[in-house]
């Protein structure tokens, strides 16, 4: 899982609303210190879902994004393989 | 009339649908719109239009694409196969491919550093935050018929400007002359004794802190200044002054005189290498007079003021309105002081221009402000030249891909046959030529990262490439793009033009279709490279000119000791000690030096039935009894200063030309008078020239004063470094705190013209790799006609005919171009470099022997590219190659 992909899914978890995806997108380029442009953000958003890790939903014309269990459990496994690698 | 709301580039928006899926549509303009209000927020429209672009090209990936519509228009599968027809092509020529690609990344390197060049030249005084409503003030007036600008306000001059006019929001001034204590000083920490030299001192008032908003690090910005004696320095020099330290509330002393004691009050970042203000440490005005009433005087001119206008201030109408200052301040001023009639004229003829911050670097509008300034004509001349270079490159690519077209005349057939359209086939070639543009972009980056620091210190600026700049890869991208298209959309429309029938039966004459069209390139290329060379010559004659130049005084081992005013009264004992000294052959005490940057001083001369208002404007010059005699001035008539005759303290020196000005057939003995009072000339110095070049000799007198800033030590030693030495070793018997400071003035003469010499080394620099980018073409071009030509050389060859005979008719043709190049050249060089030399008032000449040596010089490089080629196809046995024919 790419870092950008990890921030996605734990910004949808600590989330209760679907989040839009520029307002998302917005907040991981803080989070990851640099400027990310929309065309890849979207690319990958694309690729989450693909993999069923988040669902979008229609909210009035455009679309928001909320974070599927399989997504919440992929993140949690990503977070176990980390705490496992340095606890060890 | 409402103002129309900006909105996203329509020309982004058509691209992103044409290519856009359409379930995306929604979402992505949606974001992006969104995206584009949020950044007009915070930056300018232009901005928010590059960052909608920049997103737009970020969405071309596969993911977003549309399916069907765009897959016709270019299929994944086809597009595989161009370019993998296109890198086989390119595998396969490997030297015309080098050529071809070597050519591209040159020429593209050379536009890069430029566009850096410019970008840094235009990007001055863009970081106010309120940059677009400060302006600058200047004035216009005129006397005697001429019209002149300046920028030199008295004190109070900005408080009726701050006080009288509610559509300046804001207004301050700042002083940076050396005569009233800016400029230079020696400094040192009040609990310190040893003093370091320190340049960039400038007396600021608070209004011009706020109106700039210099970023503070330390210290509050809003009363920095606003207490007497305070002083705000830059981060690098409280770096240095007080390493680790916090030195707000501490105390610097300038110049050794207590008198002189300031408390820093403020730590600012320093000034941006971009800004056209650069200072180090800013003084406050408060409190500060340079001499007593001068903060109510109006009749000086110390200050260069600025001002912050409202929103939507008609700026036309407050010029208009700023002349009121005139009538209610200056003029009465002007008449209480008994001014003469001259004086009140030149008055009422002024009038105020307000000069955008932001121009001021790349405009010094005529009032000599001593600062550095950009220069519109060099920044189109690099321009023109990255764009040269380039057209050459791509006139190789051109040329080379038409010429080769033997080559691909059966691909393009077999292609048609099997049902290619002809816009398949351009598309094909398009790619193709794309293909080698982008790699030609890789290596030109490459080259540019190489050649980065060079070229940063052959202009004097730092400058730097940074991948992670937001705008340089989209830049560099669409260039690379636009490029590969130019290049290549005559060649494709060319290649794809044949037709099936003619090609696949073995028509092998193709390739010398369009010949003339390529010998019209080829002239172009030499026609731009021989400009390039005639350039660079007479630009290097007239370095040599100044350079060799007779100024009428000897610059040679003459050391300019600088703050020797810092010794005070002990100035004139170490002028006795160093005379002692054996390598000393004179010394003399002045500020007055002959080149640009040391003190002057202007005002009125006149004679005997003359007056102030009608007097000579000339530069009167503070010397001892030593100069003349220091700086080897020869004397046409008359004699020197005497410390022998005590009336010498009356008596003057002049040049030649004020003689001419004021018509004294006879000047010894005459009375002349200045502001100083009258005063009798005992002598006529030569004329010598005592600024740049660039300037015609103005009348002058030198007068015996003090005037300490420098002393001049005149050697005459083979042995410089022990001179230097001993000089030394006497100055710090005087001052034992402070390190001496010095120059020659032969190097300080040729610091004067560093633009010159950095302009010539670039149009060295630059004619090098166009000539060369167009001898790789030749060379390409030239190996291709003989291979074309081989059958042809052999049967000659075997008919009996010499080796000379075979260069000769290889060669012929492309010397006849160039010839041709030479001509055309010729005339277009010798305007342009005309028109450069206008800006010097004594220059070179540009004689024919110029032209002709540029012509033989890029006729001798011609001849040798194309000589290579054509010996070795007429050493070539002919048996062997009619054999494979």
């Amino acid at each position: 899982m790419t870092d950008m992909e990890e921030e996605i899914l734990f910004r949808l978890t600590t989330s209760d609303y679907p989040q839009g995806s520029l307002a998302l997108s917005e907040k991981i380029s803080v989070s990851l210190n640099r400027n990310i442009p929309l065309g890849e953000f979207h690319q990958t958003l694309i690729a989450l879902e693909d993999e069923g890790f988040i669902q979008s939903v229609k909210t009035g014309s455009r679309k928001s994004y909320r974070i599927t269990e399989p997504g919440k459990t992929a993140l949690q496994q990503e977070w176990d393989y980390y705490k496992s690698r340095y606890t060890a | 009339m409402k103002q129309l709301k900006p909105h996203p580039p329509t020309a982004a928006q058509k691209l992103l649908l044409l290519f856009l899926r359409s379930d995306l549509a929604e979402d992505v303009t949606g974001d992006l719109d969104e995206r584009f209000n949020r950044v007009l927020k915070n930056r300018s429209h232009f901005r928010a239009k590059i960052d909608y672009w920049f997103q737009v090209i970020n969405y071309i990936r596969p993911f977003a694409l549309r399916k069907g519509r765009l897959q016709t228009f270019m299929h994944y599968a086809m597009i595989q196969n161009y370019f993998k027809i296109g890198w086989r092509n390119l595998m396969r020529q490997k030297m015309y491919s080098a050529i071809k690609i070597g050519g591209l990344a040159v020429g593209l390197a050379a536009c890069l550093l430029i566009a850096l060049f410019l970008k840094h030249e235009l990007s001055y005084d863009r970081s106010y935050k309120n940059g677009d409503r400060v302006y600058r003030i200047l004035r216009e007036s005129e006397m005697k018929g001429n019209r002149s600008t300046g920028l030199h306000f008295p004190s109070p001059f900005i408080r009726a400007v701050r006080d009288e006019f509610p559509e300046i929001e804001n207004a301050g001034h700042y002083c940076d002359s050396d005569y009233f204590g800016a400029g230079e000083n020696e400094v040192r920490r009040a609990d310190q004794a040893e003093s370091i030299h320190e340049e960039g001192f400038a007396f600021m008032d608070q209004e011009l802190i706020e109106i700039l908003e210099l970023p503070f690090i330390r210290g509050s910005s809003s009363n920095a200044l606003t207490e007497p004696n305070t002083i705000v320095i830059t981060e690098s020099k409280a770096h240095k002054v007080f390493p680790g330290e916090d030195p707000v509330g501490k105390l610097l002393v300038l110049n050794n005189d207590n008198q002189r004691t300031y408390r820093i009050t403020g730590v600012i970042r320093d000034f941006p290498a971009t800004s056209h203000l650069q200072f180090n440490f800013l003084m406050t005005t408060v409190g500060k007079e340079f001499w007593p009433g001068e903060s109510v005087n109006w009749e000086s001119g110390n200050y260069m003021d600025y001002v912050l206008v409202r929103k939507d201030t008609d700026i036309r109408a407050l010029e208009d309105k700023l002349r009121v200052i005139v009538k209610n301040h200056m003029l009465p001023s002007a008449v209480a002081q008994g001014s003469g009639k001259q004086v009140t004229e030149w008055l009422q003829s002024m009038s105020f221009h307000l000069q955008p911050v932001q121009d001021i670097y790349m405009n010094e509008a005529g009032v000599g402000d001593g600062l550095q300034h950009g220069d519109r004509k060099h920044n189109w001349l690099f321009g023109a030249i990255a764009v040269f270079i380039l057209v050459i490159a791509c006139i190789n690519f051109i040329n080379l891909s038409t010429a080769r077209s033997t080559g691909r005349a059966k691909e393009v057939g077999l292609r048609k046959v099997s049902g290619s359209s002809r816009g398949s086939i351009i598309r094909q070639f398009l790619i193709e030529s794309v293909l080698f543009s982008l790699l030609a972009v890789i290596i030109g980056l490459i080259l540019v990262w190489i050649s980065i620091s060079y070229f940063s210190q052959l202009l004097g600026r730092t400058f730097s490439v940074n991948l992670g700049d937001w705008w340089l890869l989209p830049v560099v991208f669409i260039m690379a793009i636009l490029v590969g298209i130019l290049a290549g959309i005559y060649p494709s429309f060319y290649l794809s033009s044949f037709q099936p029938a003619k090609v696949l039966k073995g028509n092998t004459s193709l390739g010398l279709k369009g010949a003339s069209a390529r010998g019209f390139l080829v002239s172009f290329q030499f026609v731009i490279s021989v400009i390039l060379i005639i350039s660079t010559i007479v630009i290097y004659r007239q370095m040599n000119f100044i350079m060799d130049k007779k100024l009428g005084y000897n610059r040679e081992q003459v050391m300019v000791i600088e703050s020797a005013h810092t010794l005070g009264n002990a100035i004139q004992a170490l002028k006795n000690e160093l005379i002692k000294l054996p390598p000393v052959q004179h010394v003399s005490i002045s500020s007055f030096l002959p080149v640009e940057g040391s003190m002057r001083d202007n005002g009125p001369t006149w004679k005997e039935g003359m007056n102030e208002d009608n007097g000579v404007e000339s530069q009167h010059w503070r010397v001892d009894h030593d100069y003349v005699k220091t700086l080897g001035l020869e004397i046409v008539e008359g004699r020197d200063f005497n410390p022998a005759m005590a009336s010498d303290s009356q008596a003057v020196m002049i040049n030649q030309t004020m003689a001419r000005a004021l018509q004294l057939d006879r000047p010894v003995g005459q009375i002349v008078s200045s502001l100083r009072g009258d005063h009798t000339i005992i002598g006529v110095v030569k004329d010598f020239h005592s600024d740049n070049l660039r300037q015609v000799i103005r009348p002058m007198e030198f007068i015996l004063d003090l005037s300490p800033n420098s002393m001049l030590v005149k050697l005459n030693t083979t042995d410089t470094k022990a001179a230097i030495e001993s000089v030394t070793a006497v100055w710090k018997k005087f001052s034992p705190n402070q390190s001496i400071r010095f120059s020659f003035l032969d190097q300080s003469y040729k610091n004067m013209y560093d633009d010159v010499l950095r302009m010539g080394k670039l149009f060295t620099a630059f004619s090098c790799l166009a000539i060369m980018v167009a001898c790789l073409g030749l060379f390409a071009l030239s190996a291709f006609m003989i291979e074309q030509r081989s059958k042809e050389i052999s049967i000659r060859l075997v008919l009996g005919a010499s080796l000379g005979a075979i260069v000769h008719l290889l060669t012929i043709n492309f010397t006849k171009l160039v010839t041709i190049s030479i001509l055309i050249a010729a005339p277009v060089a010798w305007y342009l470099m005309n028109e450069w030399l206008k800006d010097f008032s004594y220059k070179t000449e540009i004689t024919i022997d110029i032209f002709i040596l540029a012509g033989i010089v890029s006729l001798l490089i011609a001849l040798l590219t194309i000589s290579y080629q054509s010996v070795r196809a007429a050493v070539v046995n002919p048996a062997d190659r009619l054999r494979s024919e």
